[in-house]
């Protein structure tokens, strides 16, 4: 055997690449290296237009993530949320992930500076659960308070005084999906956008990014946050960095131990093939 | 109230939880198993809750306020559990109908402008522009969608009956087909890269964690090894059993 | 004629929906006719929430075969899901029905401890098979992987800090990639799916569509 071909066997432990991305991650995240990082033009994009939106806007955010998704969106989510406070914003917050309302009120304990300012019922509130299907969205957009009668604690949604100036799609300034899939973005173009012309944001996972892009690039959306790497650059942008900066350089060492998996992966197999190849034209 | 007790062991059970499932990618194991099961069970309970709380919020409490029209979609909602009793399993298929038929019904009516029409639209860029790279921008844009509508839209290849005939028609229809293929290959190395920053971004997650609670991550780290050396050894007397 | 209503029946159900939103949405129609199209969609997002309750039966039911019948190296786990399911059950209903929903503090409990972990590390396992592929799958064999490759490559940098300390261009021209000949390689596939949704639809109106078994 080659010693190309003891590299390939050893290599092909798939165990020892575990192991190894694992300990990179891991000696990174407890000892952080302060990697600087670069603003991209999309996410310039998205800080200036909320910048740009009037005094008290009304905005309507699906919550719609889960656990697994809330590293990447929970740092975006409460960018945006510190973003907006100065404003005075009215928000009606929903979720179509049967996990949301974990999420939310995870969201409400990882951002007390944003949310001991607002009051519920007046400055922003929580329908809870509806369920995922296409229905429900256009439902909110044709009137959300008379969709749901009672938020998740038990209060009326008739008395609230945020339903008196956003309760339709066209009452809202935006109209935020933050998702871990491509259904609700769908739905958010088909329901929110197409027939009211609500302007909507996404803040996706970055899985899912490339598959919403042309919603941006159609001007369907008026901007995307995708993955961990752009809900650091919107916490810098805020400045105010918090977990998804903290992270990046966990993310930058993975990444860079993925390139070397690559190119040894092709620095194996190509000698490899062209032995074999050599190896038949002789036989 | 619950006893502070109940915190640490939340975070014990957490933790261990989280070993013993990512356990799996190393050797398939009880107690992964015994990890997947309670992970179900737990989530099956919780969208249980969520789906009885709404049922309350959305058909019960509209009907207790007035709007007695909500009824009819709780009676339809009932529906769904004719499918337990045999004779009336057919009235079963009345509920995901209905729900079926409202939700194609909106999304047809929005899909031609929402997802068609606006896309072509934004297809439609001027090929020439002061600016080259403006105008490079247009025409490779413009090109890569042409290339990818004719690779997922036209998967024939014309003009090829026994001994393949080059025709004009043919070859334009290659050109762009090698483009739309192309074009995909940008797209997915973009989709792949993109995969990436998620798939870390939910380890960094756990393994933050997982520093959080050292004791019990050792503790679970050690069960773990003991459950797949356990499963490694069964493996192993199967195996010298069939031989 | 009831066997004629057994089959055919949520078809024409189906059909006349579909009928019934056409022509609210592109006919000017009475103001009490826009207003049970609206009654409409809030009652099938109501009838959604049942079909989550018979997923949970589902699940009890499927697990109550092993358990009685002992099948051998699966009646444990069963028995260890039920039981935690059923527990779980009677603290979220109680939670409900209190008032106090999902924020009943022994289900808010059984639910950070156990579903929150599970389900992160769940989606973090995969993290393990991109490594594994990166280094067995990703083979450069010919032009079209080593296009994807090198656009793969820059974006993996255009998304790190180490890629900006390396050259700062590579965000901007991560950016430019992902805006242009990205969104132009997922339009044909939206395209397609517009288009998808339309044919079903025209489907399930001439009654084409096969939904199941008949």
């Amino acid at each position: 055997m080659s010693w190309i071909q003891k590299v390939d066997k050893i290599l092909s432990i798939r165990q020892i690449l575990y192991l190894l991305l694992i300990a990179v991650v891991l000696v990174i995240l407890l000892n952080p290296l302060a990697i600087p990082i670069g603003i991209a033009g999309a996410t310039r994009d998205v800080y200036n237009y909320i910048d740009k939106l009037p005094q008290n806007p009304k905005l309507l955010i699906d919550v719609h993530y889960e656990p697994a998704g809330g590293t990447e969106m929970q740092p975006a989510a409460i960018a945006l949320l510190r973003q907006l406070l100065p404003k005075g914003p009215k928000i009606v917050f929903f979720t179509t992930h049967s996990v949301g309302p974990i999420m939310f009120e995870r969201l409400k304990a990882n951002a007390p500076d944003v949310f001991s300012q607002l009051k519920y019922g007046e400055d922003y509130v929580f329908l809870g659960f509806v369920p995922l299907t296409e229905a429900t969205i256009a439902s909110i957009a044709n009137g959300a308070k008379e969709f749901v009668a009672k938020d998740p604690y038990g209060s009326s949604t008739a008395d609230m005084p945020i339903f008196k100036i956003a309760d339709k799609a066209t009452d809202y300034n935006v109209a935020v999906c933050i998702s871990t899939s491509t259904d609700p973005v769908e739905w958010y173009v088909r329901q929110i956008y197409t027939p009211f012309k609500t302007p909507i944001l996404f803040m996706v996972v970055a899985v899912i990014g490339p598959s919403v892009q042309p919603f941006v690039a159609s001007k369907q959306a008026v901007g995307m946050i995708s993955g961990q790497n752009q809900a650091a650059q919107y916490e810098l942008l805020i400045k105010r960095p918090g977990s998804a900066v903290a992270a990046l350089d966990a993310q930058s060492g993975a990444h860079v131990l993925i390139i070397i998996y690559i190119v040894l992966g092709n620095l194996v197999y190509w000698p490899m093939r062209l032995m074999s190849k050599k190896g038949r034209k002789t036989s | 109230m619950l006893p502070p007790f109940f915190d640490t062991f939340g975070l014990w059970i957490g933790a261990a939880l989280t070993v013993w499932l990512f356990s799996f990618a190393f050797k398939d194991n009880a107690l992964y198993k015994l990890a997947e099961h309670l992970f179900v069970a737990v989530a099956a309970a919780y969208s249980f809750t969520i789906a009885f709380d709404g049922i309350i919020r959305t058909g019960i409490n509209p009907v207790q306020q007035g709007n007695v029209s909500r009824i009819i979609p709780l009676i339809v909602g009932c529906f769904f559990f004719a499918k337990y009793f045999g004779k009336y399993s057919w009235i079963a298929r009345f509920g995901p109908a209905f729900a079926i038929g409202v939700g194609l019904g909106v999304s047809v009516t929005t899909a031609p402008e929402g997802f068609v029409l606006a896309q072509v639209k934004a297809t439609m860029l001027p090929l020439w522009s002061a600016d080259p790279i403006t105008a490079l921008t247009n025409i490779l844009m413009v090109l890569i969608v042409l290339g990818g509508l004719t690779y997922f839209m036209f998967t024939f290849v014309p003009g090829i009956r026994g001994p393949a005939k080059k025709t004009p028609f043919s070859r334009l229809y290659d050109v762009f087909m090698k483009i739309g293929i192309y074009g995909m290959m940008v797209g997915f190395g973009t989709l792949f890269a993109s995969t990436i920053v998620s798939r870390v971004a939910y380890l960094i997650g756990r393994l933050t964690d997982l520093i959080a609670s050292p004791q019990a991550s050792v503790v679970a780290v050690v069960l773990a090894l003991a459950a797949m050396g356990y499963a490694y050894r069964q493996e192993k007397k199967t195996a010298v059993g069939k031989a | 004629m009831s066997s004629a209503l057994r089959r055919r029946g949520p078809y024409t159900v189906i059909t006349l929906l579909i009928l019934f939103f056409f022509v609210t949405y592109l006919f000017a129609v009475p103001t009490p006719v826009q207003q049970f199209s609206s009654q409409l969609l809030q009652w099938a997002a109501v009838v959604a929430y049942f079909a989550i309750l018979v997923g949970t039966i589902d699940i009890i039911r499927y697990h109550l075969g092993p358990l009685r019948s002992k099948q051998p190296g699966r009646w444990q786990y069963s028995g260890a899901l039920i039981a935690v399911l059923v527990i779980g059950l009677i603290l979220g209903v109680s939670g409900v029905l209190s008032g106090k929903g999902t924020n009943y503090e022994p289900f808010a409990w059984l639910y950070n401890a156990i579903y929150v972990p599970s389900n992160a590390t769940i989606y973090a396992i995969l993290v393990f098979y991109i490594a594994s592929a990166s280094y067995r799958a990703f083979r450069i064999r010919n032009a079209q992987a080593l296009l994807l490759v090198i656009v793969g490559l820059i974006i993996m940098f255009s998304n790190i800090g180490v890629g900006y300390v390396i050259w700062p261009g590579f965000v901007p021209l991560g950016n430019w990639i992902n805006a242009y000949p990205v969104a132009a390689a997922f339009r044909p596939i939206i395209i397609g799916s517009g288009l998808g949704v339309i044919l079903t639809g025209l489907r399930a109106l001439l009654g084409r569509e096969v939904y199941g078994r008949e």
